[in-house]
């Protein structure tokens, strides 16, 4: 990266932007065609909403649309997941055997084959808005721990310990809103989809416990960690 | 019913030629990478040319001395957000077993480098000041001395960006380079891997022979300085 300290305000903030450009707009011309309620509770509102005007050309763009959508999510579930979990097979995060790399394609083959059929059963087996909530929520959740993350790597590394490409302006303003942001989105999750926040809460728990009591022991410990920097604060 | 039958006949058209398309192009592409080293094949008398199960070549020949060359490619797609890289891998196998220890280094280790020998070696150790993240690891054999040259050596080589690993072991070193780099819009859109190379300029192959011949030298002087500059 040329430039973090430009990069990153502006890729952040050029993202957060279209994305709420891009969904109030949905949503506005959605509600104008269709009652929230009906909303709220199709499986294709988008669809649905291009069938109530009549016109074909919008059914057809809106199919391209999903289309590219479907084969984005493809790529995230089929190419990228598969090479998490690789990386973590490699650093002993998850069992070894997903280490491995396809001698002719050079893929993680065996991460892609366990994944695939996952992928599947959440995409054909379960009900649409519960797989979109438990992602939402998996994502809302790595966002509670960046907070946590970016307190303790700043008293671990204070200013000026280390060279920084970004300085986190107003520290720690910036982590008190974003907790703030994600204590109201999990309320208000909860209203709404209290037994699936209550399900994923306990899924994590479950699986960092037998991380803790099982898993930790076989990771190469400091494999990860190669950044040429002082001994934190502590240590 | 005519919409239906219209779209359904459309997409199994589009199918079919997305099909036939992709198995074309998969071909050509594998077609492509059996000539990459053939024009570096010219540095070493009596070169062979063998290819890999991924159909790359693996170029096999031999130095003034006698010492065993292996040129091989590797394609790298593991590390997600990042485009796909073609590695130039260059091991010089020593006539015998030396007697100095194994160490190496890796430039921006991510842990997903299957291809890496550092990884395996067992004891981590403090690397030298890079403007890259370097991982340092050695098989703990090597005296302060030793330690002290390969750092110095790899302070040198790794101030190339395109340097990914150099390794030193007692049946012969090792050297990774960047080759070439994935096109960004087939990777972006389909997650493809194309390389824009029809050959692997012989002075890449020439400058990692030379990196690898000065590794194999660095831990055998005694006292004379081995002039680190050589092998850029």
């Amino acid at each position: 990266m040329r430039s973090p300290a430009r990069s990153l305000p502006y890729g952040t903030m050029a993202g957060i932007m279209t994305l709420l450009i891009a969904a109030t707009m949905t949503w506005y011309v959605c509600s104008g065609l269709l009652p929230w309620e009906y909303l709220g509770q199709a499986g294709t509102p988008l669809f649905d909403a291009a069938r109530v005007t009549g016109s074909a050309g919008l059914m057809v763009l809106l199919f391209v649309g999903t289309m590219f959508s479907t084969l984005a999510s493809a790529n995230g579930c089929i190419n990228d997941a598969s090479r998490a979990w690789f990386s973590m097979g490699r650093d002993r995060y998850l069992p070894s055997w997903f280490g491995a790399v396809h001698p002719v394609y050079r893929t993680p083959y065996r991460s892609i084959v366990f994944l695939v059929p996952i992928a599947l059963i959440f995409a054909l087996g379960a009900p649409l808005d519960q797989v979109v909530t438990f992602s939402i929520l998996s994502g809302l959740l790595g966002y509670t721990f960046m907070t946590f993350n970016m307190v303790m790597f700043r008293r671990k590394w204070p200013l000026d310990t280390i060279k920084r490409g970004y300085v986190h302006p107003l520290h720690p303003l910036p982590v008190i809103v974003l907790l703030t942001l994600c204590a109201a989105a999990y309320f208000a999750v909860f209203l709404g989809y209290g037994t699936q926040l209550s399900a994923m809460m306990c899924f994590y728990i479950v699986a960092s416990l037998w991380f803790h009591f099982r898993r930790y022991r076989f990771v190469r410990r400091g494999d990860q960690f190669t950044m040429p920097w002082p001994k934190p604060v502590g240590y | 019913m005519i919409t239906t039958i219209s779209l359904s006949a459309f997409i199994a058209a589009a199918c079919a030629w997305m099909g036939k398309r992709a198995i074309s192009d998969h071909r050509a592409a594998l077609a492509k990478r059996k000539g990459l080293l053939d024009e570096a094949a010219r540095l070493f008398p009596e070169a062979r040319i063998s290819f890999a199960p991924d159909h790359f070549p693996i170029l096999v020949g031999r130095l003034e001395d006698g010492r065993q060359v292996r040129v091989e490619l590797l394609a790298d797609t593991m590390v997600t957000r990042r485009l796909p890289q073609l590695w130039l891998r260059v091991t010089l196998r020593e006539l015998r077993e030396c007697n100095r220890p194994a160490i190496g280094a890796l430039a921006r280790p991510t842990g997903a480098e299957y291809y890496s020998l550092v990884h395996d070696l067992p004891e981590w150790m403090a690397p030298p000041e890079t403007d890259a993240s370097l991982l340092m690891r050695s098989d703990g054999s090597g005296t302060t001395w030793q330690v002290e040259r390969a750092a110095m050596m790899f302070r040198n080589l790794f101030s190339d960006p395109t340097l990914k690993e150099a390794v030193i072991s007692p049946r012969g070193t090792r050297v990774i380079r960047q080759a070439a780099q994935g096109e960004r819009a087939a990777y972006l859109f389909l997650r493809q891997i194309r390389f824009a190379v029809t050959a692997i300029s012989v002075d890449l192959v020439q400058k990692a022979v030379s990196e690898a011949k000065a590794l194999s030298q660095v831990l055998n002087a005694s006292e004379s300085i081995v002039a680190v500059d050589e092998a850029a």
